[in-house]
């Protein structure tokens, strides 16, 4: 059984039950979690953490309160946001077994 | 310069090459100890990430490269780093990887030069965030 994020901005933890499954940070965000469901109920848990881009563009603007700090000057006020977080689709594919 | 720079060339072309050849005969031996590829596929940030050996994995300033179907994982080697001593770098040490998850370290394959003082690849010169590119016309990998 297949656990396809589908967008992620930038990296999730997937966890079964309880039980870390995968850390998946590139593309296809995408798990066999076959191997830790069970019949019945199951608990699906995904964190998802992304880069610092945004977080340096708002200490850009003019009334932040900077979190950051950067030993060269990086990213614009006006710079565009970096897509973030769990997008998806989320879908849940069984394959056929040989 | 330029024979310096040849000479990286072929340590690297070389140094890649080799690689490629041990990596069958590793994968055997390593498969049969670890779950199949996409199973158990994590890493946790902030704790220290182990090669497919158990060692803390040594290429800081990373870059990759695909060629065909495996990642060239590359970096500055601080194995001998501590801070004090002085010491930037070890090298260059590069890893392959089939997942993204699973890395075989292939060595360093550009050696520091400790005992040219004045070679940028002295211990104590800043080499640092090294890049490499394949030259496919050539067959050369260039740093």
């Amino acid at each position: 059984m297949l656990l396809d994020l589908g967008r992620v901005g930038d990296l999730a933890e997937v966890r079964v039950n309880g039980q870390l499954t995968g850390t998946l940070w590139h593309a296809p965000f995408r798990i066999d979690i076959g191997p830790v469901v069970k019949p019945g109920d199951n608990q699906l848990d995904v964190r998802v953490a992304n880069l610092w881009v945004n977080r340096l563009i708002g200490d850009m603007q003019p009334d932040a309160k900077k979190v950051t700090f950067t030993v060269t000057p990086t990213y614009r006020a006006n710079a565009p946001l970096r897509p973030s977080g769990l997008i998806g689709p989320v879908q849940l594919m069984t394959v056929q077994s040989r | 310069m330029i024979n310096m720079l040849n000479r990286r060339e072929m340590l690297l072309g070389s140094a890649l090459l080799t690689t490629g050849l041990r990596l069958s005969s590793f994968s055997e031996q390593r498969d049969s100890k670890r779950p199949a590829v996409g199973m158990l596929r994590c890493f946790k940030p902030g704790e220290i990430w182990l090669d497919t050996a158990g060692k803390p994995i040594q290429a800081h300033g990373a870059s990759i490269i695909k060629v065909g179907d495996l990642y060239y994982w590359y970096g500055e080697n601080k194995e001998r780093t501590d801070g004090v001593n002085g010491i930037w770098h070890w090298g260059v040490r590069c890893y392959s990887l089939r997942d993204l998850y699973n890395w075989d370290d292939v060595g360093i394959i550009i050696p520091p030069e400790p005992d040219n003082p004045s070679s940028p690849l002295h211990p104590n010169k800043g080499m640092d965030r090294p890049h490499i590119l394949y030259h496919a016309e050539s067959g050369h990998f260039v740093c």
